[in-house]
């Protein structure tokens, strides 16, 4: 069945929406795609932006073949343009969820 | 050498433990910082944004893994279980860990998972393991109280745990049911 990744977008107030960014066979991939495209989010931002991005991961786990697994992160860009920054966050990303499991 | 050094923190929190928030003044000069101590982990937050960052973190937790979460779990057994029983019931708690927060803390929450049956908090390079809600708890109590002491005690506090916590369920509901993604419908029975 697998796992599709959503990146989601605002809350209630400003009108709640979904993006499909693909289906992976494994967790572990949906949650890796999932931190390229929180980094490629990050490219954009402008200094002293927080950003905050929401993703749900959706397939089989403890509630049932549908379950929700959502993952948050906020990141404060410091920096203008600065590639070091943004491989920063993308090791950040990659060493954090290998606490998982 | 230039390289980098990266380095991660991690701890296990099971249950509830100790919670205490305290305001802090040094000699040096009239800043007020606060020390949060949650079970053996203890932060001193040097400023307001690393306080209400931190906080905004738990309340994402709480809204996001609360309900994915045992209401609670059992320590595994460490391997010299019978000298730590034995130096528990005299008494001695010293917090495990000192961690200083300064500036806006990126933070990261991850629920639950088919393989991690605990929730993971990251606070830049501090990570939390919330085993149970017990736990869970015992966090959030700590930051919904150091945010309320920072209002009145630091400069530049501009929201309330209240209104983190609002915000993060408003994420949270707002996904969950409003605009729910239904990959099941294409194996759904057939009629």
């Amino acid at each position: 069945m697998g796992y599709q990744l959503y990146r989601r977008t605002d809350g209630i107030d400003s009108g709640a929406g979904s993006v499909l960014l693909g289906h992976y066979d494994e967790f572990e991939d949906a949650l890796t795609a999932r931190d390229e495209d929180t980094v490629r989010l990050f490219e954009t931002t402008v200094p002293g932006e927080v950003m905050m991005v929401r993703h749900d991961i959706v397939g089989p786990g403890a509630s049932g073949p549908v379950s929700f697994h959502p993952v948050t992160t906020a990141i404060e860009r410091r920096t203008v343009n600065d590639a070091a920054e943004v491989d920063e966050v993308r090791g950040w990303l990659k060493r954090i969820h290998a606490f998982a499991g | 050498m230039n390289d980098s050094w990266p380095m991660q923190l991690a701890i296990d929190a099971h249950e509830m433990d100790i919670v205490r928030v305290r305001p802090k003044q040094f000699a040096s000069g009239p800043q007020v910082h606060l020390k949060v101590r949650t079970g053996p982990l203890l932060v001193y937050c040097l400023d307001s944004k690393a306080v209400t960052s931190i906080a905004a973190a738990w309340a994402q937790a709480q809204a996001s893994s609360a309900h994915l979460l045992p209401a609670t779990s059992t320590r595994p057994e460490s391997t010299g279980g019978g000298r730590r029983r034995k130096t528990s019931i005299q008494g001695h708690a010293f917090a495990a860990s000192d961690v200083v927060a300064e500036g806006y803390q990126r933070w990261d929450v991850i629920a639950p998972t088919p393989a991690q049956k605990f929730a993971i908090v990251t606070t830049d390079w501090l990570t939390v393991r919330v085993h149970d809600r017990s736990a869970l708890e015992t966090h959030t109590h700590a930051w919904a109280g150091a945010v309320a002491l920072a209002a009145r005690c630091m400069p530049g506090v501009t929201t309330n745990f209240d209104q983190l916590l609002r915000d993060a369920f408003d994420r949270e509901l707002a996904h969950r049911y409003r605009d729910e993604p239904t990959p099941s419908r294409s194996t759904g029975r057939a009629r």
